[in-house]
């Protein structure tokens, strides 16, 4: 580890950091503000790549990124200021003792619960559709697998939640047979050659 | 920004709120479970040792020590088809010897001295591996939480359009909603690539042999062991002929001398004492993210090049890259509680995610008495239960013992909140 890096590189978060919060209480600080303090957290990436190689330094920079960045909340939340209505929704709220235990728990619970293993089998096909095109292209075995393994679990992720998320009826089925479909012709086509 | 657009945002943005307080209600509970028990398992180099109590204090072993070492695990169980040996680092300071079926702590000289017995260990390592189901099974369905995780990240963001806007406000002496909306808000953000990368790996590491699946009936003639052969790289052909130990002495001198600038972490003889037996030394590369890169030998401490895990291709070095990520350990101790805080965050995400749903759910006047119980029944039992069983093995107990108590224990809680609800309810007029 070189430590001179190291330091620079922590230095650098603190100031990008310290540059984020000051424009977010200043509620309207100039763009380059906000670029100035991107770059500073970018700058400390970088020095922290310096710091502890190319790939382990980006993660122990992104490490301390995120652990000042707590401290920056903490100190936020200890010095908020007291005189909030405490409990104000607590007023508002009709607790409804006598009626539901469940409520519409188990509707909402088994619409989620069926959509994620089907989005998970879209995904599937999708991400081997993907692979059978990558090997297509002559990609190295290794690579495509890789790049298979990583896809298939962000796939499932992203189309679980489009499904979930999508009202009509065209974007529910375009996110589970779109995409699958032309996989599945992609894998034909592979098993044909 | 179109008068479409604009009337589509506001939409959009509810429509993912409820998208990700659906899945939030949906994976809570045992997400919650998955997250303690990886928090913990962050720390189970420390949590075994101190389990075993007193071990040999090894530095380095010597090549005789490793000769010796070989010899003893193989008279502990003649009939394996592997043996490691786990080389003592600065952060390790002991070694073990280890076959199919048997881990024994050894000597600086390479005899055993005492057999691993890490019970408490080995329960946690299960239930966040496979929440103690049967392997490939519980695999898969962790897998899956790993995958819904992902999701409720990507829901969360859509869900916040002013992710960047509010990115440090912190109401904390606000009403209980907007003080458990900021916590969530924020932790989730400002940890977003920790929980990110540990979903994705976990979901890859899980789902890895179901994808292999596919793979191997479409490339390989559904050999799904030869999936992985160009990643981690392939072994030669056996030959069960017998054969004098294989010169682990010799490879791994060669290692020291030729790749000095890294650290042996294990010694890996597949078939040992077979013409056949394939030595593989793991070193660690101290600037890199990767596990270990394999050198391989031959039976006769040949060199015969490495897997590629260090300068191979990009895939290679990525997939090896994957277990260091999932469990921290790529920076030694502070690494290592940077992680169980993020750890601890993720939990306090996961709390105050439900906490906001139940506090809306009662604003509406559709309260869920049953489940809120239920939830505060499985937030402070798995702790509980956790250092319930932990005792439990200092008295001797093991699996599965310890699995029925958790579980059991966890149930049976969860009856009884969910009970002292519906009492509740019926007395009520």
């Amino acid at each position: 580890m070189n430590l001179t890096f190291a330091i620079l590189g922590t230095g650098m978060a603190f100031i990008g950091l310290l540059g984020l919060y000051l424009a977010w209480r200043s509620h309207g600080a100039p763009r380059w503000h906000i670029l100035g303090a991107w770059g500073g957290l970018i700058v400390s990436l970088i020095c922290w790549a310096f710091a502890g190689g190319i790939d382990r330094g980006l993660a122990l920079g992104a490490i301390v990124i995120c652990l000042l960045a707590l401290g920056f909340i903490a100190f936020t939340a200890l010095s908020s200021e007291k005189g909030g209505r405490r409990g104000g929704l607590r007023r508002r709220s009709m607790p409804d003792r006598k009626g539901t235990v469940w409520g519409r728990f188990p509707q909402k619970i088994g619409f989620t619960l069926l959509a994620g293993p089907i989005a998970g089998l879209a995904s599937y096909i999708t991400a081997m559709g993907l692979h059978q095109a990558l090997s297509m292209l002559g990609w190295h075995p290794a690579n495509s697998l890789v790049m298979v393994l990583f896809i298939f679990p962000i796939l499932w992720g992203v189309i679980a939640t489009l499904v979930l998320i999508s009202k009509r009826r065209s974007t529910f089925v375009s996110c589970l047979l779109g995409a699958p479909l032309v996989s599945a012709a992609l894998i034909a086509l592979g098993s044909a050659g | 920004m179109t008068d479409l657009a604009i009337q589509s945002k506001p939409s959009r943005v509810k429509q993912a709120l409820s998208a990700h307080s659906a899945m939030g209600v949906a994976i809570s509970a045992v997400l919650y479970i998955i997250c303690l028990s990886g928090t913990l398992s962050v720390f189970k180099d420390e949590i075994s040792l101190f389990e075993q109590g007193r071990v040999p204090v090894v530095t380095a072993l010597s090549g005789d020590a490793l000769m010796t070492a070989a010899d003893a695990g193989m008279q502990a169980e003649p009939d394996s088809a592997h043996l490691f040996i786990h080389m003592p680092t600065a952060a390790k300071p002991y070694a073990l010897v280890q076959t199919d079926n048997t881990e024994n702590f050894i000597t600086p000289e390479g005899e055993i001295s005492a057999a691993r017995h890490q019970p408490w260990s080995d329960f946690l390592i299960d239930l966040h591996y496979y929440l103690h189901l049967p392997k490939s099974f519980g695999m898969l369905i962790v897998a899956m939480f790993g995958v819904f995780l992902f999701a409720m990240s990507v829901s969360g963001v859509l869900a916040h359009p002013k992710i960047f806007k509010d990115a440090f406000a912190f109401r904390r002496t606000k009403s209980e909603q907007i003080k458990q909306v900021d916590l969530h808000n924020r932790l989730s953000v400002w940890t977003m690539p920790f929980h990110l990368s540990n979903s994705l790996t976990g979901a890859m590491i899980g789902l890895a042999t179901l994808s292999a699946l596919a793979v191997a009936t479409m490339d390989y003639d559904g050999d799904t062991g030869a999936v992985f052969g160009p990643v981690f790289g392939t072994e030669p052909p056996v030959n069960e002929a017998p054969a004098s130990m294989a010169r682990i002495d010799l490879a791994m001198s060669q290692v020291t001398e030729n790749f000095g600038h890294t650290r042996p972490v294990y010694a890996i003889l597949h078939d040992p004492n077979t013409q056949g037996q394939y030595l593989q030394i793991m070193a660690e590369h101290p600037r890199r993210l990767i596990y270990a890169e394999k050198y391989n030998f031959n039976g006769a401490g040949e060199f015969l090049g490495t897997v590629g895990s260090s300068d191979g291709e990009i895939g290679q070095q990525v997939a090896d890259s994957v277990y260091k990520i999932h469990f921290g350990a790529f920076g030694g101790l502070p690494v290592k509680i940077a992680f169980g805080v993020f750890g601890v965050c993720l939990l306090f995400i996961i709390t105050a995610g439900m906490k906001i749903y139940f506090i809306k759910q009662a604003a509406k006047g559709k309260a869920v008495p049953a489940i809120q119980r239920a939830w505060q029944a499985i937030v402070w039992g798995a702790p509980v239960l956790l250092a319930i069983t932990f005792l439990m093995t200092r008295v001797g107990f093991a699996m599965p013992m310890l699995q029925w108590v958790f579980w059991g224990g966890l149930a049976l809680y969860v009856c009884v909140q969910i009970l002292r609800v519906k009492r509740v309810n019926i007395s009520t007029p």
